[in-house]
């Protein structure tokens, strides 16, 4: 066989715990290989020894046939080994330019020029069809663009082998097929790619082979032609996973929560980014809002946990205004939220699971006595939830969160809101990068809140998972409602037409 | 570029300084050191050569090796005394490093400590001076002053921070000054100045911090300073690391964007971790200060010299110690340590500015310590692989002879 | 690595026992105060002193920094001149008073010699001089008297006088000032003008804008000549004289015409000469301490620099002049007041001069 890669019986441990135990893998030249496995199985860990970033206990690397030994990723870079990481590595203040060439940096008389670059990254754009905007400030652009300045920085270090962590959890349907097709074309032009996820359909889709691991081990390499889905499902958990979710007929009460006219005028932009919002939940239902990202379902839900200080409107909560209240008093009226952006709202990266998951009840008689944190009782809190939601990560509790994987630092997010035992439960995204076994765990909750008379208020770019939870989908479009849509009722199509502004439809205020 | 983005920039630099990701962040300190001593020695060496060549001449020829067992003996030269004389040093190191380490640790940047300790340090002397009280009511409560005084202006910058968003870096270089200069303006206008000098009158033999041991240190110079210190390390450690108030203080400090997420108020917690800062830096000052034969000069330089010049010390000590408050204690015993060897050379005939020649690049070392970090461990695992395949040449080699 | 920490462990233990026996030793030490032995001023003069007397006698000599100001470190430092072997110990400047009030004591077989002070417990309340030491005091308003008495002579009669902090020494240089100048345009029978506005205790030391700015506005005003006695806070007013045409300033301390062009002359105080003085005594078996010498113009201790050039035409005539006022009051015929306004009020009045705000500024009212 024509190996580019091959990584024989690498083992890597973290403490105690085995990321990696005795794996093979092995990549052809010119295919598309999916990497798949549980959250925690090691995944990102072996492609991180693969890119210099980790260095294994044993095994072997060689590179076309030959061992190498790769310390940092210069020396990948010099294999032409590329990586996009499942959490961004880029400067958020820097321009894409700057984030491109970061680290390659090409000087004149000793000043950075980067007219060279420049041309190139769009020389480049335009081969690809990779479209980011080479002067922008990466805080500035949305999640898809920042993804293609990672691939555009790949390309500009002319990796022939491309590594892709996760590249869907955060990119809209849309912006999955060009990532597909993108692919595809690198797979044409002989590139050789690697892709973790946990989307079976899509490894169906580009991939020729697919490796999968399951608590640090090898379990086997399959040509995707002969397997389909379920099979690959089974390998990866161990155990028959259902897709289909059992969910049970809405019993819905009284209103819980209520928005009237929310607006957020962006006065860089000159434009509202949420505009006129009225909507409400009740208890017992699950309200999901589709859209295309970036039309304000961020805004919209930063005004409304208070994140972002409205423009107008008012916000009800069991009838009283909670407008003008704090954050906290709004989460201990019983508002929890899953956050869209784990790393930046979701989780202190620096403290350990423990602290994590008392971000807002430290100060609560429960963890804690005359100001002193009662650590063991903080312990008692986190091994419980570890246990109930299977938190995996190499030290339990006292994992620090930047150590955990990127599924596992999720379930710790939904762990703590949902163990708040909130009234309203605003779910943004909330199984974004879950494997499938965890996705499934994760709406069974959340199904379970609404049974139990809580209000869920889901936010997904996935119309997959808002036609299989909600009992009600509104569309938002541009900053505003277009439609409310019975998912009984409606089709993807539909829902599609209203979300990229084809179609506009009324919306009964009064629910 | 704008403005905005530059300071963001470099704030994200200096955020990685303080705060590395990893304890064992602790070895690029200790090979800083390394180098700085190793730097200091060299200097010395080349100076001896210089002048033993005769390219200098000099009223008393140095001793290069007498000098360096005097520089490296450093606090132990002589014995319990300069032991006793290092630990009295320190106290205010460590404090001043204190204060910039916990600020740092909830994510802000106390350049103002120098202004908190010349306020601590001014208002700790007025109450010891004006003050008549018992004796241990008064120097503790002369401490206390000195503290709420240098809270208060710690409290001001972060008032100005979380009310006004002036960065703090502005607001607390402006403060330095400030305090300076009303400091003088009050000690004169309080008549606290010793009519024959250009310093303040000597503080009541009450209010100097007692001296505890003094005779255990062979001197008259050791006093309970340094356990102050240490207190406070801990009190430091324990607000940290046990309480709610540590807890909200460091998640703001690690992420101000989950912070607020989860409800906390991140204003006051600025607000609030200033003005620990603060206090923790006016204890330096009045420690400094609360001193037989120890005088607040109202010039410029000497209050350079003696006041400002501890509190940027603190920058020093905190960056070398990691931000941790433990860190700030043996950072600050460290420095001591080395400007006492400092002192001894002296004997040897060379400047004791030499060590401050061995702190500075110690600082700009450990400022470099990530690379450097890197760069010794890839430097180990070259010479690793090196012998390695040195080892697998002269086992082919056997292999051919058999 | 171990071996080189039981290198490093030997060594720290070697030199416990080192420091005692340090490999020389210095008879003559001096110990510096924050400046340092190159600070244009009295370090230096006592410096370069010391040097002389040792070199052409052939004396070890060393200095030693102390590690902070403090009596303590002041304390220490002379401890550690003491084990390094010093038989007399200088010390240039007031802040040394409580230190050495407690160093003649603990080493009664070491000489000490206190330069511009006299040593007291850290209250005033006792002050106390062993037979081991000496105290060297100037007479600043003899050479203050003298600046004054050449400028007037040197056809300048509208005058200034910045003074450091309002502090003996420096109060003894601004009334010697005001009497010379006085006692010029009574001989030679010229107005003078000298507003009470025109003299100043700047409250510092160091050089400072706002200094500048007030000798600027001064010189405006019509001054002249400024007399500052205020260490590097003359630098200011030199710098706001280079601005303005024929205006001058007084040096201190030392011949100040290097550091500016602006320099007319300078009131000298012979550091350097004291500690000859006090070294030659000590070496030729003549010491004669416990008790404070005070150097006047009859002592050598204080006079004007021998370069008159800068007063240009007229360099001859003040030369004569002040050597003629100087030899008088070396002979007692002049007697200069000192630092209390009462004897500057009854001297002006001997001149027939009454300038009450003005005699009211050089001597404000003390502290407290
Ligand atoms: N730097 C580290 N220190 C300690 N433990 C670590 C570290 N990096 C990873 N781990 C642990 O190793 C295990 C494997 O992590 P890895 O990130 O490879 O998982 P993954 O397969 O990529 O999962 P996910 O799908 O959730 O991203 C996890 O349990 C994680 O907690
Ligand atoms: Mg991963």
């Amino acid at each position: 066989m024509n190996y580019v890669i091959e990584m024989l019986n690498i083992c890597k441990s973290f403490g105690t715990l085995k990321a990696n135990d005795d794996i093979t893998f092995q990549l052809q030249k010119g295919e598309v290989h999916a990497l798949v496995g549980e959250n925690g199985a090691g995944k990102s860990t072996l492609m991180s020894i693969l890119f210099g970033l980790y260095h294994p206990d044993s095994g072997v690397i060689k590179f076309q046939g030959e061992e190498v030994s790769i310390k940092n990723p210069n020396d990948a870079n010099r294999l032409k080994i590329g990586m996009v990481h499942q959490h961004f590595k880029l400067v958020d203040v820097f321009t894409v330019t700057e984030n491109i060439i970061l680290g390659m940096e090409e000087t004149k008389n000793g000043f950075l020029t980067k007219e060279n670059s420049r041309n190139r990254i769009i020389e480049l754009r335009e081969q690809y069809k990779l479209f980011v905007d080479p002067d922008a400030y990466i805080k500035d652009i949305t999640v898809g663009m920042q993804q293609r300045v990672e691939i555009l920085k790949m390309l500009y270090r002319d990796a022939d082998i491309l590594i892709f962590d996760e590249p869907t959890a955060v990119l809209t349907p849309q912006e999955i097929d060009e990532l597909m097709n993108t692919i595809r074309n690198f797979k044409n032009e002989g590139k050789s790619i690697v892709i973790i996820t946990h989307k079976l359909a899509e490894v169906m889709a580009v991939a020729d082979r697919c490796t999968v691991l399951r608590k640090g081990k090898c379990i086997g390499t399959v040509n995707v032609k002969d397997v389909n889905v379920d099979i690959l499902a089974e390998m990866m958990v161990g155990r028959k996973i259902s897709f289909d979710i059992d969910k049970k007929p809405a019993r819905v009460s009284t209103e819980l929560f209520r928005t009237e006219k929310l607006s957020l005028f962006n006065s860089e932009k000159n434009k509202f980014d949420v505009h006129d919002v009225s909507f409400s939940v009740r208890g017992g239902e699950i309200v999901g809002i589709a859209g295309i990202e970036g039309n304000g379902q961020t805004e919209l839900v930063n005004i409304i946990t208070g994140l972002k200080n409205l423009t107008s409107g008012n916000i009800y909560f069991k009838d009283e205004d909670i407008t003008k209240k704090s954050i906290r008093n709004k989460l201990e009226l019983g508002i929890g939220h899953i956050p869209e952006d784990r790393h930046k709202h979701g989780l202190v990266l620096d403290f350990n699971l423990s602290d994590n998951l008392i971000l807002q009840s430290y100060y609560l008689p429960e963890f804690q006595k005359h100001g002193f944190l009662k650590k063991n009782e903080i312990f008692e809190h986190a091994n419980d939830l570890i246990k109930r939601f299977d938190i995996r990560s190499g030290a339990g509790a006292v994992s620090r969160a930047r150590s955990m994987s990127g599924g596992n630092q999720q379930k710790a997010i939904i762990a703590r809101e949902i163990s708040r035992n909130p009234e309203l439960l605003i779910a943004v995204q909330p199984t974004r990068g879950l494997d499938i076994g965890a996705i499934e765990y994760i709406h069974e909750k959340i199904l379970e809140e609404r049974d139990n008379g809580k209000g869920v208020l889901l936010i997904s770019l996935e119309l997959d998972e808002i036609m299989n939870l909600s009992d009600r989908i509104l569309v938002i479009y541009e900053g505003q409602l277009v439609a409310e849509l019975d998912p009984k009722k409606t089709s993807f199509q539909e829902i599609g037409l209203y979300m990229s502004g084809s179609k506009k439809g009324v919306i009964n205020h009064e629910v | 570029m704008k403005f905005k983005e530059m300071i963001a920039k470099l704030w994200l630099g200096i955020k990685k300084l303080f705060v590395p990701s990893s304890y064992s962040a602790a070895v690029p300190s200790f090979i800083a050191i390394g180098f700085g001593i190793l730097f200091g020695i060299f200097t010395m060496f080349i100076i001896w050569m210089l002048v033993i060549t005769g390219v200098f001449t000099v009223d008393n020829d140095p001793q290069f090796f007498y000098g360096i067992t005097l520089l490296l003996a450093g606090g132990f030269n002589q014995g319990m005394y300069s032991i006793g004389y290092t630990l009295y040093r320190a106290a205010p190191l460590i404090l001043a490093g204190l204060a910039v380490g916990f600020a740092f640790r909830t994510g802000l940047f106390n350049i103002g400590a120098p202004g908190q300790m010349i306020v601590g340090a001014t208002i700790a002397v007025y109450v010891g001076i004006r003050v008549s009280m018992p004796a241990p009511w008064h120097w503790m409560f002369a401490l206390l002053c000195g503290m709420i005084a240098g809270g208060l202006w710690g409290f001001i910058v972060g008032a100005l921070k979380a009310l006004l968003n002036v960065h703090e870096v502005v607001a607390s270089i402006m403060m330095n000054y400030v305090a300076m200069y009303s400091s003088f303006m009050f000690i004169k206008g309080n008549n606290l100045l010793d009519g024959n000098t250009s310093h303040t009158l000597g503080v009541r033999a009450t209010a100097m911090i007692p001296y505890g041991t003094s005779a255990f240190f062979g001197g008259y110079v050791m006093n309970i300073g340094i356990i102050l210190a240490i207190i406070a390390v801990i009190v430091i450690y324990i607000v940290l690391n046990k309480t709610t108030l540590g807890y909200q203080l460091k998640a703001v400090g690690f992420n101000k964007d989950a912070s607020k997420y989860a409800g906390m108020n991140t204003k006051r917690n600025i607000m609030i971790s200033m003005a620990i800062s603060g206090i923790l830096a006016g204890m330096g000052g009045a420690i400094l200060f609360l001193v037989s034969g120890k005088y607040i000069f109202v010039t410029k330089d000497m209050m350079t010299a003696e006041l400002m010049s501890v509190g940027f010390d603190g920058i020093s000590v905190a960056l070398l110690g990691l931000s941790n408050p433990v860190g700030a204690l043996f950072a600050g015993l460290f420095l001591a340590y080395i400007r006492q060897g400092g002192y001894y050379l002296n004997l040897a005939n060379y400047m004791a500015e030499m060590a401050d020649v061995i702190t500075a690049v110690i600082i700009y070392f450990s400022a470099l310590s990530t690379a450097l970090y890197a760069l010794v461990k890839a430097k180990k695992l070259k010479f690793k692989s090196r012998t390695k395949s040195r080892k697998k040449i002269a086992d082919e080699d056997a292999g051919g002879e058999v | 690595m171990k071996k080189a920490l039981l290198a490093l462990a030997l060594a720290l233990v070697s030199v416990f026992t080192l420091v005692a026996c340090g490999e020389k030793t210095y008879e003559i030490a001096m110990v510096t105060d924050s400046g340092g032995i190159d600070d244009k001023s009295f370090n230096q003069g006592t410096w370069e002193g010391i040097k002389e007397y040792a070199i052409e006698n052939d004396k070890s000599y060393k200095y030693y920094k102390p590690s902070e100001v403090s009596d303590a470190a002041y304390l220490a430092a002379i401890d550690l001149a003491v084990q390094g072997g010093a038989k007399i110990v200088i010390t240039p400047g007031f802040l040394f008073e409580t230190a050495i009030y407690a160093a003649q004591t603990t080493y009664p077989d070491v000489k000490f010699v206190l330069i511009d002070g006299e040593p007291h417990t850290a209250d005033y309340s006792t002050y106390k001089t062993e037979e081991n030491t000496l105290n060297v005091l100037f007479d600043e308003h003899e050479v203050g008297f003298f600046a004054g008495y050449a400028l007037v002579y040197g056809g300048y009669t509208n005058l200034g006088f910045f003074g450091g902090m309002s502090v003996p020494a420096v109060q003894r240089f601004g009334i010697g000032w005001v009497a010379g100048a006085y006692y010029a345009a009574d001989e030679l029978d010229v107005a003078l003008t000298f507003t009470a506005d025109h003299y100043t205790y700047l409250g510092s030391f160091a050089p400072t804008p706002e200094a500048q700015t007030t000798a600027t506005a001064w010189y405006n005003a019509g001054v002249s000549v400024i007399f500052a006695a205020a260490g590097g806070a003359g630098s200011s007013a030199m710098l706001a004289a280079e601005e303005g045409s024929n205006k001058w300033v007084v040096g201190v301390d030392k011949d100040q015409s290097g550091d500016s062009d602006a320099v007319i002359t300078s009131a000298l105080k012979g550091v350097g000469e004291a500690a000859i003085a006090a070294l030659t005594d000590y070496y030729d078996g003549n010491w004669d301490g416990g008790r404070t010498i005070s150097l006047g113009a009859a002592e050598g201790g204080v006079s004007l620099p021998a370069d008159f050039s800068r007063f240009g035409a007229n360099a001859a005539a003040v030369e004569a002049a002040y050597e003629a006022v100087f030899a008088k009051v070396v002979a007692g015929t002049i007697v200069v007041p000192t630092n209390d306004k009462a004897s500057l009020a009854a001297f002006l009045t001997t001149l027939g001069v009454d300038n009450a705000a003005l005699v009211a500024k050089a001597e404000p009212a003390p502290a407290e």
